[in-house]
């Protein structure tokens, strides 16, 4: 098990590297010159101007140098400076994780707490009502764009009938607001985000569920005279979530596309906010900031991801 | 000697399919949902066909009315800030929503398929690489990265597919390796395996076909993961502008959501009722093609 982790963590170093190179030369190959963005505001800017800033930010040097550059820099945990910001990306970013992390972190948990208990009680009982009512909520919630869901919630809660904040985090943070206030406007993101999730995460134990129960040995177990209970809770509950696992850890990355919408509707403050406005303005050490701190979170969540489901499954051997 | 032979097995399983097909529709007929699904499907489709009769004005004709006019008779939908009417984007936006829906998804299906039975299959280095390039674009969360890529490279419709389709097959291809992982164990695949059946024709004869139900849910599922991504990316304004699509007609509406409430219900509910029916329908061929499940329609 300890060989096997140890492993894994050798084999994401390469990973992660490799997204850098990619990252770095998608972003390089686009049309579009950086410079002209930082200096857009001044349209007679001279073309000394434009060649030191050029070179203030190492955008002269070939493209080699500049990954050469740029590697070395994210070694040493330095992710560049905003031309728009006009700050440090590491610290840009830093500033706005948590407030992303909280969005998507609450959106996740309760998702995939609802979601399990609705897909196992929907797999145990078939074509119930109750089964017929956890399908409704999954199918309805898993067509809904979540954008477009928060919208409904913002025409709903916060235009009619006035009981909720239609902003994120700003209003409450300006309003130098209590606990309560920074709650009552995570509610509608909250629900947005987390309700995608849970139709996804309850779709999928259900189908689980269903297959587990169909298969022999349930029927040996309850050819063994077994409780139904003890069938459903000892024999086929855990290897039915088991699979879920890898949906949550691979849900992650979805989140945070998902964060991005979210944020834009409820005018929430964080990663999704800044990646929309630097990818407007070609700020591409902002861009590549996010990319490699999304990209390695999500491959470190992955990793867990395959070592929760290597300890929880002992039938998945791995060479 | 073998010819007669062949010719009398491939006449048995013409027959096979048939029956296939029969027992295939008697079973999804059951599943009133996914027969719902159909309906409002076959009315999309109609209306991507035959959007130009139906609408009564060109989409993106402003001023065809008072701006921001509530639904009537004569704009069954309202109007919106530049007094378009929302109705003709409506039924124009079906025809987007579809073609880049179900192009993108066979992309991602046809890819994923191929990398994730290949990886289940053979194991070893094989499936390490997959996994990892698999990985690698999961890490990437696609919808960033498609956004990325088309505000960089340019967001025309094609554009929109392809980046799509690329980003969106590791699911497939660990849903297929998983379920090879799982069946290459099998005893009737250990049976085959002993029997000398080459590796080629143990994929494709004993064990995709295991995965078909695998295959068609994931495909319906991603035809309307497919239409909500690209709704994404034309929500934040960077879908192809030439079009008129439900995505950018919900990033117009974002302004006025405390005045015209018609201007975000309308569009958005067409990618929902679309994306639903499409599930729907996906839940149904699930139920028809899953024999496991016949266990509960019996019990």
């Amino acid at each position: 098990m300890l060989a096997y982790v140890s492993r894994r963590l050798l084999e994401a170093v390469p990973l992660i590297a490799l997204i850098l190179v990619v990252n770095f030369v998608i972003l390089h190959m686009a049309p579009g010159d950086p410079v002209s963005f930082y200096v857009q505001g001044g349209v007679g800017t001279s073309q000394e101007y434009v060649e030191s800033i050029r070179k203030a930010f190492g955008l002269d040097k070939p493209i080699i140098v500049q990954l050469g550059l740029f590697l070395r820099n994210v070694l040493r945990g330095e992710l560049g400076y905003s031309f728009y910001y006009r700050q440090s990306v590491a610290k840009l970013i830093g500033q706005r994780i948590p407030v992303t992390l909280l969005l998507v972190a609450a959106s996740l948990l309760c998702g995939s707490l609802v979601g399990i208990v609705l897909g196992v009680i929907a797999g145990m009982r078939p074509y119930s009502v109750i089964d017929l009512f956890n399908t409704m909520i999954a199918v309805f919630g898993h067509a809904i764009p979540v954008f477009w869901f928060g919208q409904m919630l913002i025409l709903v809660f916060a235009v009619y009938l006035k009981v909720l904040p239609t902003g994120g985090v700003p209003i409450a943070a300006l309003g130098g607001g209590g606990i309560g206030d920074w709650f009552r406007s995570l509610i509608l993101p909250v629900t947005a985000l987390g309700g995608i999730q849970l139709a996804l995460i309850a779709r999928i134990t259900r189908a689980n569920m269903l297959e587990i129960l169909g298969s022999d040995y349930i029927t040996t177990a309850r050819s063994k005279g077994l409780s139904e209970s003890a069938v459903t809770f000892k024999h086929a509950l855990k290897n039915a979530i088991l699979p879920v696992v890898t949906v949550i850890g691979m849900n992650f990355g979805y989140s945070i596309g998902g964060a991005l919408l979210t944020e834009t509707v409820f005018t929430w403050p964080g990663l999704g906010r800044i990646m929309l406005e630097s990818l407007l303005r070609r700020d591409y050490p902002v861009l590549m900031g996010l990319l490699i701190v999304i990209s390695v979170s999500v491959v470190i969540l992955n990793l867990l991801t395959d070592v929760l489901y290597a300890y929880l499954d002992p039938r998945i051997v791995y060479r | 000697m073998m010819k007669p032979l062949r010719k009398a097995k491939r006449k048995g399983s013409g027959v096979g399919v048939l029956a296939g097909i029969h027992q295939f529709w008697s079973r999804f007929g059951k599943n009133k949902g996914a027969v719902a699904g159909l309906c409002v499907l076959l009315v999309v489709v109609f209306s991507a066909v035959f959007a130009d009769v139906i609408s009564s004005y060109p989409p993106d004709r402003p001023a065809v009315g008072p701006r921001l006019h509530s639904p009537s008779a004569e704009y069954p939908m309202g109007t919106d800030n530049l007094g378009r009417d929302v109705f003709s984007g409506v039924v124009h936006g079906s025809r987007v929503s579809l073609m880049i829906g179900v192009a993108a998804s066979l992309t991602s299906i046809a890819l994923g398929t191929l990398v994730g039975s290949i990886a289940g299959f053979f194991g070893g280095w094989v499936d390490e690489v997959s996994m990892r390039l698999s990985e690698l674009f999961q890490s990437m969360p696609r919808f960033l990265f498609a956004l990325v890529i088309v505000v960089f490279f340019g967001s025309s419709i094609w554009n929109v597919v392809i980046v799509i389709g690329l980003l969106s097959w590791p699911r497939a291809a660990r849903m297929v390796r998983a379920e090879f992982l799982r069946l290459r164990q099998s005893e009737f695949v250990l049976a085959a395996k002993a029997l000398g059946t080459s590796s080629r024709r143990i994929i494709f004869r004993q064990i995709l076909p295991n995965t078909l139900h695998i295959l068609l849910v994931t495909g319906t599922l991603e035809v309307g993961a497919a239409i909500v991504i690209e709704a994404g990316l034309s929500f934040l304004g960077a879908g192809d502008p030439n079009l008129v699509s439900w995505g950018h007609m919900l990033h117009n509406a974002q302004r006025f959501l405390r005045t015209a409430w018609w201007f975000s219900v309308f569009p958005g509910g067409a990618i929902f009722v679309t994306v639903l029916a499409m599930n729907m329908v996906g839940d149904g061929i699930n139920d028809a093609l899953n024999p496991r499940l016949l266990y509960m329609h019996s019990r």
